[in-house]
């Protein structure tokens, strides 16, 4: 396994959580769970396209805990008193509008030769075209290619040609050179 | 080693985290550090050289830092009982 490995991402979740690293032939993903790691190296050559989309769900994460929040703040507001109602309202104003500044949740899916692999690569989109920046400069490394000045966007279904996609504005995905 | 040619897997076991989480957390059921502290120490010994050859390799600091969850309690208790000593109240 050539060069060291540099770490690009990390999703954390309550039993570990996925960082993900990269180097000069290869995208690794290190996923733990509890005190196990396992490791599944993606060559460079062979990844097809990495899709990253928005999580439909992702609506929920602030609208169940304001929710939640707000419904404690009202008892606790006409039971106890208005300074602890207060003080759940704003904690549920701040959970909800942290979680809306940090934007929707990413589903990812890999694409490469001969299989098709949904792991989280970004928590949230909106780091998702720095990541796959990165990844895809390593794939242009790797294959041999000189970067393009500006990768001409492209919108619809991804083509034979190697794709990083980022699924997250309108669908619009970016195409990279023929890989041959 | 398994799955097809562009995919390729491994797994790593994390005794530096064990004995991390067993220095920390025997607390929670207290006698359980008759057993906790040699478990600690047997994986630090046995396993001093795996948190560098993991594939994503690692300093074995958090062997070390297990010993610390042993003794802080006792490094507390002994610390309020000098400082009594040594500075009495004065009731």
């Amino acid at each position: 396994m050539a060069g060291k490995f540099q770490k690009i991402s990390r999703i954390s979740s309550l039993t570990g959580g996925t960082k993900w690293y990269l180097n000069d032939d290869c995208l690794l993903a290190a996923k733990r769970i509890t005190y196990v790691v396992e490791y599944r190296r993606f060559y460079l050559t062979d990844i097809e396209s990495i899709v990253v989309w928005p999580n439909p769900l992702w609506i929920w994460r602030p609208i169940i805990p304001a929710g939640l929040f707000f419904a404690l703040g009202a008892l606790l507001w006409f039971t106890v008193n208005h300074t602890a109602g207060l003080f759940c309202f704003a904690f549920g104003c701040g959970w909800a509008g942290i979680e809306l500044l940090l934007g929707s949740t990413a589903k990812t899916r890999i694409q490469t030769t001969g299989t098709s692999v949904d792991l989280p690569i970004v928590a949230r989109t909106r780091r998702a075209h720095r990541v796959l920046a990165k990844i895809n400069a390593a794939m242009q490394a790797a294959r041999g290619e000189t970067v393009p000045q500006a990768a001409a966007p492209a919108v619809g279904e991804p083509a034979a040609a190697p794709v990083v996609a980022d699924a997250g504005n309108a669908g619009v995905t970016t195409q990279l050179g023929d890989a041959t | 080693m398994e799955g097809t040619k562009s995919e390729w897997r491994k797994k790593d076991v994390l005794y530096d985290s064990i004995a991390l989480a067993i220095g920390w957390g025997w607390i929670i059921i207290w006698p359980f550090i008759i057993a906790a502290l040699p478990a600690a120490i047997i994986l630090h010994v046995k396993y001093r050289k795996a948190p560098r050859s993991y594939l994503i390799p690692r300093s074995g600091w958090r062997f070390w830092v297990a010993y610390v969850g042993f003794a802080w309690i006792f490094i507390l208790i002994g610390g309020v009982f000098l400082i009594s000593r040594f500075f009495p109240g004065r009731s």
